[in-house]
Parts: structure tokens; sequence; C-alpha cells
């Protein structure tokens, strides 16, 4: 019943009294029309509508950014022509809508349809697009049906990210198909790998002529090295106290945009890749190969939120068996104080560890009023990271101090260059 | 948009016409200039705050049924409160389409709201002329009777709805 309905049945009600109160007959007259009027009304109070909703998306998966056209059409599918029509899409919230509208106020005959037409703009998420609110009013407008349709659709939104180019990661162990890595294994390669003495069967243009023109009677064979693939594990840190927010912008998002495209880039170069998600419970992508892992560890990351758990506070949790023995684990973190201790012990477990943490400091100074300590605090800040982010990297920890406004690409690239290849040393440093 | 809009005013100017002629007739000048001033309230506070028209109307209301009380004659006052009536519906109408981003077969949409209208106000004016030409005598009780029943009925009515 609406509100109009309850008004105009109090209008008349007075109306009565007041006639029956006073015994004047004018009074009781005046109420008529207003009866009347909702009698009307009521007499055409709408039932159920017989109608069937299709949505149509622009198939399950979009990357964030995408403008995402979607249609819903409406066929009334009863015998009665529907006077009055309102149709709503009951989209989930924050999602924003870049051109035309959700909703429709429109008189449908029976038989007929109708259709609306919107673009999303997709922002990361999964994203459940369940019902459809409907509502049918008499031609009076007075009484109504109002309802849910269910008009299921899923959309998920992958992150957007700039991809990188392939990552010269320097694993503690490679797997047994061939890749990009070098294993520091002789074998088929095409990088120079040492010299040894020549043995029966030896491919003659392998011989090392300098070296055996050096050595009496004697041959040599040049060794090149094995390039292998590699068990690699991705671990991105979600976990809300460390996740710094600028209005839309968060360092998480940057984070699992980074997190995307080194997945990418490193499942294009073929290796075993896995995912974690770290922050509420584990969640995340058991190791895999391939464009199939590719599109898992995507959509994984499209649900990624920032979680506040008071277990999963401190790094202590962190599965260290989750992945395969001496695989290369990247953690992706603005990092805290404390995670060093955890960061070690994965060392100490013999997994190699790289660390790419977007720098919170400089992403959080945007924040920071213009005050006159406002400088200090912030070469406080950079020297405190920069001290931690040194004692890790003395601890044997690859780690890259990616400033957000800066592509990550080149830093790794620079990074990685610059760290000598391990020779095993694992834990913390004395 | 624009004819309910138009139909809404043409309302608005014929509302206070009856009645006021029916309390100048009974010699209540004043309450006829205050039912002028109200329709004249009603017209200008629309277009600035969308609640005027229940409001309008509850005064609207008010003073034809002091007017009654006055012994004005219903007949004079028909008119004016189907003409209120339609003025409260052609409002809220034009409100929700105006409120309405999207919209199709406006002119659909019109002619249906405008058809539901124009029946009601001939069924109220038909129905309720009708006492003024048959007269029964009822007594106090029967009438509270009839009214009670009336009050029940469409209480349950609605309430089912």
């Amino acid at each position: 019943m609406s509100s109009r309905a309850i008004f105009l049945a109090a209008l008349a009600y007075g109306l009565v009294l007041f006639g029956l109160a006073s015994m004047k007959s004018a009074a009781l007259i005046l109420a008529i029309p207003l009866l009347v009027y909702l009698m009307l009304a009521l007499r055409q109070t709408p039932d159920s509508p017989t109608l069937r909703l299709e949505r149509i998306a622009p198939g399950e998966a979009a990357v964030e950014g995408d403008l995402l056209p979607i249609t819903l059409t409406i066929h009334n599918e009863g015998d009665r022509d529907l006077a009055r029509l309102h149709v709503r899409e009951q989209l989930p919230p924050g999602s924003v809508v870049e051109s035309g509208q959700t909703e429709l106020l429109t008189s449908l005959p029976a038989g007929e349809s109708t259709e609306i037409s919107y673009t999303l703009a997709a922002q990361r998420g999964a994203f459940d697009l369940t019902a459809v609110a409907v509502s049918v009013w008499d031609g009076l407008g007075v009484m109504a049906w109002s309802g849910e349709i269910a008009v299921a659709t899923h959309l998920t939104v992958t992150p957007r990210y700039q991809p990188l180019r392939s990552l010269a990661i320097r694993p503690l162990r490679t797997k047994g198909f061939s890749g990009p890595l070098a294993s520091r294994q002789s074998g088929s390669g095409s990088d120079f790998f040492g010299v040894r003495e020549y043995q029966m069967g030896d491919p003659l243009r392998r011989i090392n002529w300098r070296a055996a023109a050096r050595h009496h009677e004697q041959l040599f064979t040049n060794e090149f090295e094995q390039e292998r693939i590699a068990d690699i594990g991705l671990i991105l840190d979600m976990r809300s106290e460390h996740v710094f927010r600028i209005g839309s912008d968060s360092l998480l998002d940057h984070a699992v945009r980074a997190t995307a495209a080194l997945a990418d880039s490193l499942l294009q170069d073929g290796h075993r890749v896995g995912l974690l998600l770290y922050g509420f419970g584990l969640d995340g992508v058991l190791p895999g190969y391939g464009k199939g892992q590719r599109e898992r560890i995507m959509r994984k990351l499209a649900e990624a939120r920032p979680v506040s758990s008071q277990v999963f506070r401190s790094l202590k949790y962190l599965p260290t068996r989750v992945f395969p023995a001496r695989a290369q684990l990247i953690f992706v973190s603005p990092l805290a104080d404390n995670d060093e201790t955890v960061l070690f012990r994965l060392r100490a477990h013999g997994y190699g560890v790289v660390v790419i943490s977007p720098n919170s400091v400089e992403f959080e100074a945007q924040l920071l009023p213009d005050e006159p300590l406002r400088s200090l605090a912030i070469r406080l800040a950079r020297a405190e990271r920069r001290i931690f982010l040194r004692r890790l990297r003395q601890g044997g920890i690859i780690t890259v101090d990616w400033p957000v406004d800066r592509p990550l690409d080149d830093l790794i690239q620079i990074t990685l260059r610059q760290t000598p290849p391990p020779h095993g040393r694992i834990g913390r440093p004395l | 948009m624009r004819q309910a809009l138009i139909w809404r005013y043409i309302f608005l100017v014929a509302a206070p016409i009856g009645p006021a002629v029916g309390l100048v007739v009974q010699d209540v000048w004043w309450l006829a200039g205050v039912l002028l001033v109200t329709a004249v309230a009603w017209g200008v506070g629309r277009s600035y705050y969308q609640a005027a028209d229940p409001v309008g109307l509850t005064i609207f209301l008010l003073i034809l049924a002091y007017a009654a009380w006055l012994d004005v004659p219903a007949y004079w006052l028909i008119g004016g409160l189907l003409a209120a009536l339609a003025v409260w519906d052609l409002g809220d109408f034009h409100a929700r389409l105006v409120e309405q981003a999207t919209m199709e077969n406006e002119a659909v949409l019109w002619h249906a709201h405008w058809r539901a209208l124009a029946l009601a106000l001939l069924l109220g004016l038909l129905i309720s002329s009708m006492p003024l030409i048959i007269r029964l005598e009822l007594s106090f009780w029967l009438a509270f009777g009839l009214a009670l029943f009336v009050v029940i009925a469409l209480s349950r009515l609605l309430r089912r709805t």
C-alpha cells in the first residue's frame, strides 16, 4: 500500500468522521469522490507481472578501466498491459555508470518488450548483478506491486597492469624443463658456462681450440649453461593495517597490479607460478603453468581486498611449506617493521626471496598537511625505511623499493641486474 | 509531461470557483477569500516544494468541510473537491515523470493516467451527485452504521492489498 493510498484514506475517514460528528450530510458527500478514487485504484491493483528479463553483458571477464556495455531487455509475457512499469537495475555498491541509465519508467503492452542500456566503468573486483527491482502501478499510480526479479550476471574485472619485460631472477633451484633462467648447470644452452676435458662423442664444433693450443695432446670442450624454468610463489600482502588509501587510490591496488604484471611475465616465460593472498586466512592459487593459470591468478587478484584480522596482523602465520622447496618467492607488500623475522625465516627454509615493496612513505606523504615539521617527518620515515630495506638486503633478500608513481619494470630490471647470484647465503646477518 | 502541468493549472484555477461562489452566496466572504488565497499559495508553493500538493489538498478539504459546517450546499463544493483531487493527482504524476531520468512511451503513460483520472472524476461526480438528487432520510445510527461499514471495508481492503 502506497503513502498516497494512506493519505487519501485518512482524508476520507476524516471527512466521514466530521460528517457524523457534525451531522452534516454535505461533509459525508465530500468523502464520496475520495472513496471512489481509492476504490478505482484498489480495483486496478496490479498482480505480480509475468516478465522475462535478459541481461547481456560483454562476457564474464573484463579488465579494470574497461567500459562494459550492458543491456537489460524486459519482455512482458503476460496477457495484461502494464500501464506504468518502473524497472531499476540493482548495481553493486561503488559501481560507476559511465553513460546511459539504469532505470526506466514506461508502459509495456502485453507481448511487447523494451530495454535499458548503460555502460559501466569497470573497477577491479568480482561482481554479481543478481536482481532487477520492478514496480508495476495501477493507472492512477496509487497501488503498486513491487518486487525483485532474478537475473544473475557475474562479472569479474581483473587488474590492469603495465606488462613487465622478462625477469632475470636467480632462483636457488630450477626445474627440469627448459626455460629462460640460467640454471648454473652445464648442458645445452646459449651462454658460455665453462671448459672441461674433451670426452669421446663431444661435437667438434664445441672444442675450445684456443685451450687445446696451450696444452700438449689435450683437447677441451666448451660447456654451456642450461636454461630452465623455476617454481615461483607470489605472495600478496592484503593486511588492511598496511594499506593506505588516498581517495580512490589505494596502495593495495598498486600492489595487485604489480602482482598481476609479475604473474603475467613469469607465466609467459614458462615458469610454474602460484599465488598466495595473505590477510584473512590463506587464499590463493596452487602453482601451475600457462594461460589457464594466468586466468586463475587474475580472477583471484580481482577479488583482492584489504582485510583486517587480529590473527593475521603479523606475517607469523605465513605458511612456509605451501610452495615447493627452494622455490623463488616474490613478496609484494608495503612491509611492516616486524615482517623481517618471517622473511628471514623463509630464507632460512631455503627459499629465494624477492620483496617488491610499494613505497608507503612516499605514498602517504601526499596526505600530510603542509606543516613546518612535515619535511623532517618525511626524511625520518624515509631513513627508517631505507635502514629496514638495507637490513633485508643484508639478509640475502632482494628488495625493490617502488614509489608507485614510477614504472615498476625499470626498477625491477635494475635491481635484478645489480643483484649478484645467490650462493646459498641464508638467514639473518650477524 | 507538459500536458499534465497544463491540466494541473487548469484544475487549480477551477478548484476554488464553485466553493467560493457557494460561500459568497452564503455570505461568508472571508472564507471565500481564504479559499482563493489557499489556491494561489498551493500553485506558488508547488513550484518550490513537492509537499505542497498533499498540504494544499488537506487545507482545501478542511476549508470545504468548514463550508459544509456553515451549511454551504454540497453541489457548490463537489466540483471544487474533484478539481482539487485532480490537482493533487496530476502534481504527483508530473513529479514522478520529472524525477525519472529515462522514460519511454510518455504519451502512452499520460493517456493511461488521464483515462484513469477522468474515470475517477466522472464516477466521483456521478456517485456524489446521487445523494443530492435522491434524498433519503437516515437516522443517525443508520448513517453511523453505514459509515462504519465503509470505513471497515476500505481498511480491510487496503490492508489486504
